[in-house]
């Protein structure tokens, strides 16, 4: 195994650009979901549950999606694997509460007997956002069709929500509280057009950092880290990332070209813990 | 062939020679060997000789032969040619001598006549002066007798100066009486004195008891004063009689019979009172009936500090003889310098005498002689006298009595002498004359006549034509070193593995000569493998041995037996043994001896060579390569006739030239390199005959670190990438043959190796071990049929590993499905343990006829599965003729777990040895000595494979992940064909090809899919020639049906880490392109006198085909390309080797 993985990163770290450039994760040039946000990662039985889809498409998308909300429980599939995929065979069972539908956010509520197995303290559920990007009648023959939700024909996210018991300490999504561009701080999530490239930074609140503990039973903080997309323009860098107590000169930054044609478009910034907390801000930059 | 020892004396007549001699010379030959490859021949030669009145040898030459290397032979033989000289009038004198010699007669030498020469003549006047010289006769009693030899007039003179010292001495002998007769008188007072006392008292009785037995006493001692006055007169008279004798020659004295001797006497006194009557005697001595004749001459050694000195002088000794005229006693009478003493002693004691005769009796004598050393200068035959010879129809060969040229030969760069090569000095007149170099390449010609020579070497054994003029002159000296180039550098070795010789059904040996000009290898021995049949390619920069369709896991190699846990750099780089320090390297896909075990798949066994000594009459050695990746230097250094060692040492500076070839977004990524060195100390000694010693260490280190500069696909690997792989190996081997039938092989070695693995902070694995490894095979040869082994080969393992990973199933692990390395928990495992693997094996290899069979079996023992295994081997072959011959085999092959699959942590304490069935049929062709080919099906049966496994179990009444088991099968089957040329003078090359498929399943109820390794078609065609002008140009064609792949048919999005997962495909469903690829490779050397320089370019994919490695995708997997591999890519080096 570690040599398969030697092999593969030493060919990745020599080969790596020697081919045509493919598309960057920072470009938004199809429908994509960006991310699937918990009001409450981390939840206990009986507890409600909402989540919340971040779609983004380019500026001259005109086509016609359709996304249905699925909550998975594995380990109630029959014969699972542990995959969610699993709950995508409709006739095996593990789906929790009903689908939703045609919507940008979701609720459930956990289910009570969620832990009941003996010792379980906690579980993971799969909450599956499921995308199909054409017309709803043929969305329709496409599930009933094939039997169930093939992978290759619909655009699937998923999130965790873990399960823990109610008197266990949970995660909490991260703020992101504070966006700088050229190291000012942005009062308003609309933009002047831009003529230039800046710099921005992205910074979550001191909170935000919730201890966790690691292998060796340390407390540790845990690590935040931002995406960002847009959909126009260029970013640098996809993922950057923010440590406790570092101070805007010591904030990642990550520089922004404006795209050429002008126009509007939308910056995301994602910020994410390691333990499915998450937040989002968007920037419209207009005309 | 030797001549045994024999004297051959004249048997004619003198007179029939028509010479006047009054004896003949004789000579013995010693010693004379036989012109090399001409032992059972015979041969004569035709010669003459000059002898001086010494018995020298003044000069010789050659008349007729039955060929030069007689005449060679004889000349070689010439000096052990012992000569006494002829006599003329009883004196010596020069002779100059025609004989023949025959090769293999029990009598060699012939006598076809004798002839005067200036000096015989001369001398023979100067003989003539002389008086002719008396023998006198002294009777010591009635028994012995001493003949005083010597010759005329100053012998008279002594005999004179003799008598007056005789008169001396009988007046000393008046003076011993007249104090014996007072002595006497004494006695007499003493009886008186006596006589008185006994007239008194009894007091007086007993005093004249007392006086009277004084009065005996005194009588008695005045009776021996008397004897011994009377002997001292006597022995006066012998040393003064001796010490005045003294002859002039240095050969056998002559007789006098005209001198008068002093008398000698014996210890009698009553003889004293002869003294006058044995002078009277004397006087009238009879004369001997016959002299004692010198029969057998040796040649003292001149002492060399006066010969140096050039200082001459004599000896004069004394010899006595007996009746049989053996000498009995020798001794020094006066010399010039005390130095020629002992030489002089030395040898007449080897002298040979015939006996005096007196009154035709044989009698006992002592003689004097006389033994002078002469400094004298040789002539060689003047030119007149090969005038003379030629027009007599002889020829004559210049004798050897001064050097004229001398010189050594070597080889060009190597600097290696050059032996056994002809050698002519040919002069003006075109006059041929030739020697051979000997094992040390060292020539000499000599006593050339002045004038300029044409020193010529001619072209032998590849070696180039040298001529050279050289001017000679008599007492000066040419001395020439010479350095002969060569025509091909490096001339190619034919190497034969005998088919008598091979057990394995299977088996390529790959000689060091072919394997580091093989186009595409940098030179790199080890990887030459890649081009064998039965090896598929391995992607990219894997550097992975794939055998057969085994995994590059169920293969093993060794370096001398010993298993090695890295064989290259960085996963293919280069190997980590210098090429330089191997002998060969063979390959076993299947079917191999018992010797080797724990491997399902193939086996590569790298071979060290013997480190050069002072036997091979070679220099120290040594190289420097640099390329464009490394530098590498040898020194080999032969110590003794027994020992050498040698010392090799690699490092790379990738990390240095690298940064500046990547593009920006890679060298973005990478901060540090990969680095790597290796070394190498071998040392082996041939202590007796019997057993030889030999030692190695060596090791590797490579080290690679990568700082991401910027963020990857997954926010979670971050930071550094590295990993640090070491390994050392000590080893040392003992040999030793207890009889020609029973050989014993022992090698014992102790190995440290380390794998340290980090990423980000995600995964740190620390893995050390030592191992203890151990070899015995005892070859045992029952008779010319059968020859048996029986071996041991254990392996004795202590690990430490220290663990941080992420904690999901084997099979998560594999297929990474839809969660990201970076989201399992991790956790740290430190484990440390012992295991041992013991074997035994015995072996018989039995040759009945045309069939030859090697039935085998091992037993393995597995401590960490708790196992022991039995692996049965057969393999046959049948000669059909000399031309063709059929093979086969079959036998089972046992691998055990590893310890990480039968880790707790990591894998299942359960698991169990994997093991191989292999079947090979095939057959072998030889169309010449060159041209050979091979063709062989094989069917591997692969069982209790050890797969990931997601199945639930229970263990300590916890449910957790079974990580493995022994469920999966595996099956390999195809066809091999090789077409060999063997390492001729010029080229090498071969056509492999491989026909296979290769499938595993990981439950026995699945159905048999392509194995990821499976390669349906591998091709190689490659080849290498030899230029003049020290040019080598070799290339390498390549096609390979590409490996098969899994294809990714979608993707998830994991929302939590802003990631996407792939989603597959049937497994290894899809194949990639196949692979195409042309190598060439150009050699240059230049030859220096000491030294030579090669240059070498490597092309690897000259025609650029973008060869496909892999698939890159993009982030979400909707997009993807292929990853190409290498371009077309230079390699350039040199090399200084002397």
């Amino acid at each position: 195994m570690k040599k398969y993985i030697l092999s593969i990163l030493l060919m990745a770290t020599l080969f790596y650009g020697c081919g045509p450039e493919m598309t960057s994760p920072v470009e938004v040039n199809k429908l994509r979901v960006l991310g699937i946000k918990a009001d409450k990662p981390w939840a206990s039985p009986g507890e409600e549950v909402t989540l919340t889809t971040l779609i983004t498409a380019p500026e001259d998308y005109t086509g016609e999606y359709h996304n249905v909300w699925l909550v998975c429980d594995p380990e109630a599939v029959d014969g699972s694997n542990g995959s969610f995929l699993s709950c995508m065979n409709f006739e095996g069972g593990g789906i929790i509460g009903q689908p939703g539908f045609e919507s940008d956010t979701h609720t459930f509520r956990i289910p009570e007997d969620s832990l009941t197995a003996f010792g379980q303290e906690e579980k993971l559920l799969y909450v599956v956002l499921i995308l199909c990007e054409d017309t709803m009648e043929n969305c329709t023959n496409l599930a009933m069709g094939s039997g169930g939700v093939d992978p290759s024909s619909f655009l699937i996210s998923f999130k965790r929500v873990k399960v823990v018991q109610a008197d266990a300490e949970k995660n909490s999504n991260p703020v992101l509280s504070d966006i700088y561009m050229n190291d000012t701080k942005l009062e308003s999530d609309t933009l002047q057009a831009l003529t230039e490239d800046v710099d921005f930074k992205a910074a979550v609140t001191q909170d935000s950092f919730e201890k966790q503990l690691n292998y060796d039973d340390q407390e540790v903080d845990e690590r935040i880290t931002f995406s960002w997309v847009s959909t126009k323009g260029s970013i640098d860098y996809f993922y950057t990332n923010q440590k406790r107590d570092e101070t805007l000169e010591e904030f990642d930054e990550n520089s922004f070209s404006p795209p050429k044609d002008g126009g509007s478009y939308k910056i995301y910034i994602i910020a994410q813990d390691d333990r499915g907390g998450m937040d989002w801000r968007v920037l419209t930059v207009s005309e | 062939m030797k001549v045994s020892l024999f004297v051959l004396l004249f048997l004619v007549a003198l007179s029939i020679f028509g010479i006047e001699l009054s004896q003949e010379p004789t000579f013995e030959a010693t010693n004379i060997d036989f012109p090399k490859g001409k032992e059972s021949d015979k041969g004569f030669v035709k010669a003459f000789v000059e002898l001086s009145k010494d018995g020298k040898i003044e000069k010789y030459g050659f008349l007729k032969s039955s060929g030069p290397d007689w005449e060679k032979a004889l000349n070689k033989g010439f000096r052990k040619l012992k000569f006494s000289p002829a006599k003329y009038k009883d004196h010596a004198i020069s002779i100059k001598i025609y004989f023949t010699y025959s090769f293999g007669e029990s009598q060699p030498i012939k006598i076809d006549s004798l002839k005067e020469n200036s000096a015989y003549k001369k001398e023979k006047e100067e003989i003539d002066k002389k008086p002719s010289p008396k023998a006198e006769v002294i009777t010591l009693n009635d028994r012995e007798t001493i003949v005083v030899v010597k010759n005329g007039e100053e012998a008279k003179q002594e005999a004179t100066e003799a008598k007056q010292e005789a008169t001396e001495a009988k007046q000393e002998a008046t003076e011993v009486k007249q104090e014996a007769t007072e002595v006497k008188q004494e006695a007499t007072e003493v009886k008186q004195e006596a006589t008185e006392v006994k007239q008194e008292a009894t007091e007086a009785k007993q005093e004249a008891t007392e006086a009277k037995q004084e009065a005996t006493e005194a009588t008695q001692e005045g009776s021996n004063g008397n004897t011994q006055a009377k002997t001292e007169s006597t022995t006066g008279n012998t040393a003064s009689t001796d010490s005045t004798n003294r002859t002039q020659t240095s050969q056998q004295s002559t007789l006098n019979n005209n001198d008068k001797a002093v008398e000698t006497t014996t210890a009698n006194t009553t003889e004293a009172t002869n003294t006058n009557t044995d002078e009277t005697k004397a006087e009238e001595a009879p004369t001997l009936s016959k002299f004692p004749e010198l029969k057998k001459f040796v040649e003292a050694n001149y002492p060399i500090e006066l010969k140096k000195q050039k200082v001459e002088g004599a000896v004069l000794l004394f010899i006595d003889l007996d009746e049989a005229g053996k000498i009995i006693n020798t001794g020094v009478i006066q010399t010039t310098n005390e130095q020629f003493n002992e030489p002089a002693i030395e040898a007449v004691k080897q002298f040979e005498f015939t006996p005096a005769e007196y009154q035709d009796k044989p009698v006992p004598v002592r003689i004097t002689y006389q033994y002078n050393f002469v400094i004298k200068a040789e002539e060689k035959a003047t030119q007149e006298e090969i005038e003379k010879a030629k027009k007599d129809e002889t020829l004559i060969v210049e004798t050897a009595e001064y050097d004229s040229v001398k010189g050594s030969l070597y080889a060009y760069g190597s600097r290696e002498p050059i032996a056994n090569a002809l050698v002519y000095a040919i002069d003006s007149d075109k006059n041929s004359f030739e020697t051979i170099s000997d094992s040390d390449g060292k020539f000499l010609f000599k006593n050339l006549k002045d004038g300029e020579y044409t020193i010529l070497v001619p072209e032998k054994d590849n070696f180039l034509r040298f001529e050279s003029k050289e001017d000679v002159k008599k007492g000066s000296l040419v001395v020439m070193t010479v350095y002969i180039p060569k025509d091909d550098i490096n001339p190619y070795e034919l190497t034969v593995v005998s088919r008598k010789a091979r057990k394995e059904v299977t088996k390529q040996t790959i000689q060091v000569q072919e394997l580091l000009k093989v186009p595409g290898t940098s030179g790199d021995a080890i990887k030459v493998v890649q081009n064998l049949p039965g090896v598929s390619r391995a992607g990219g920069l894997s550097g992975q041995i794939i055998i057969r369709g085994s995994s590059n896991r169920e293969s093993e190699i060794f370096i001398d037996g010993f298993r090695v846990p890295l064989l290259y750099h960085f996963g293919g780089l280069t190997s980590v043994y210098n090429s330089e320090l191997l002998q060969d390297v063979s390959y076993f896909p299947g079917g191999y001896s018992v010797k080797y075990g724990r491997s399902l798949g193939g086996i590569i066994d790298v071979k060290t060579k013997d480190v050069i000594t002072k036997k091979d009459n070679k220099n120290i050695h040594g190289f420097v390569d640099i390329d464009l990746i490394d530098t590498s230097a040898m020194v080999e250094i032969p110590i003794d006739d027994d020992s050498g060692v040698a010392v090799a040492f690699r490092r790379s500076y990738i990390d240095t030239v690298l940064p500046a070839i990547l593009p920006d977004s890679v060298s973005d990524i990478v901060v540090a390199l990969p680095v790597y060195y290796d070394w190498q100390l071998q040392y082996n000694n041939q202590f007796t005959k019997k057993d030889k010693f030999t030692f190695a260490l060596y090791g590797s280190h490579d080290n690679f670190e990568l700082y991401l500069g910027k963020p990857t696909g997954d926010p979670n690997i971050e930071g550094a990438f590295g990993f640090t792989t070491y390994f050392s190996t000590i080893k040392s081997s003992w040999e030793h043959k207890f009889s020609k039938n029973l050989v014993s092989d022992l090698s014992v070695g102790l190995q440290y190796s380390s794998n340290d693995i980090f990423l980000g902070s995600l995964l740190d694995f620390n893995i050390s071990a030592w191992t203890i490894l151990l070899r015995e095979n005892l070859e045992y040869k029952l008779n010319s049929n059968i020859t048996f082994n029986f071996g041991v080969d254990s392996i004795a393992q202590f690990y430490k590993a220290d663990v941080l990973a992420p904690k999901f199933s084997s099979a998560e692990q594999n297929s990474a499905e839809f969660e990201p390395i970076g989201s399992y928990e991790k956790e740290r495992q430190i484990e440390e343990g012992s295991t041992i693997y013991p074997a035994i094996y015995i072996e018989a290899i039995g040759t009945f006829g045309k069939f030859k069979a090697v039935p085998g079996v091992r037993f393995d023992y597995f401590q960490n599965s708790e196992q022991i295994t039995v692996d049965p081997r057969l393999g046959v072959f049948y000669t059909l003729t000399d031309d063709w011959l059929l093979k086969g085999s079959a036998g089972v092959f046992h691998m055990p777990a590893s310890i990480e699959q039968t880790d707790s942590f990591v894998g299942n304490p359960d698991t169990e040895a994997q093991y191989s069935i292999q079947y090979s049929l095939g057959a072998e062709y030889r169309f010449n000595d060159d041209i050979t080919t091979s063709i062989e099906f094989f069917y591997n049966d692969q069982r209790d494979l050890i797969v990931s496994s997601d199945e639930k179990v229970v263990i300590d009444g916890e449910v957790t992940s079974e990580m493995v088991n022994n469920d999966g099968k595996g099956r390999a089957y195809g066809m091999e064909l090789f077409i060999r040329h063997n390492l001729s003078k010029r080229f090498f090359g071969w056509i492999s090809y491989t026909l296979m498929r290769a499938e595993r399943k990981e439950h026995p109820w699945e159905d048999w899919e392509l194995f990821r390794f499976d390669q349906t078609h591998i091709l190689t065609i490659l080849g290498s020639y030899k230029l003049p002008y020290g040019f080598e140009v070799g290339a390498r064609l390549r096609y390979v049906t590409g490996s098969p792949e899994t294809p990714i048919t979608g993707s998830v999005f994991d929302s939590d880490n802003a990631t996407y997962s792939p989603i597959y495909g049937e497994a290894l469903s899809k194949r990639n392109e196949p692979f195409f690829q042309l190598d060439i490779r150009i050699d240059k050397t230049w030859q220096f006198k000491l030294w030579t320089l090669t240059a070498y370019l490597d092309v690897q994919n000259v025609t650029y085909y973008k060869n496909q490695e892999g698939v890159d995708y993009n982030y979400d997997y909707s997009e993807s390309q292929k990853v190409e591999g290498l371009p077309i890519f230079p390699s350039f080096g040199i090399k200084g080797e002397w």
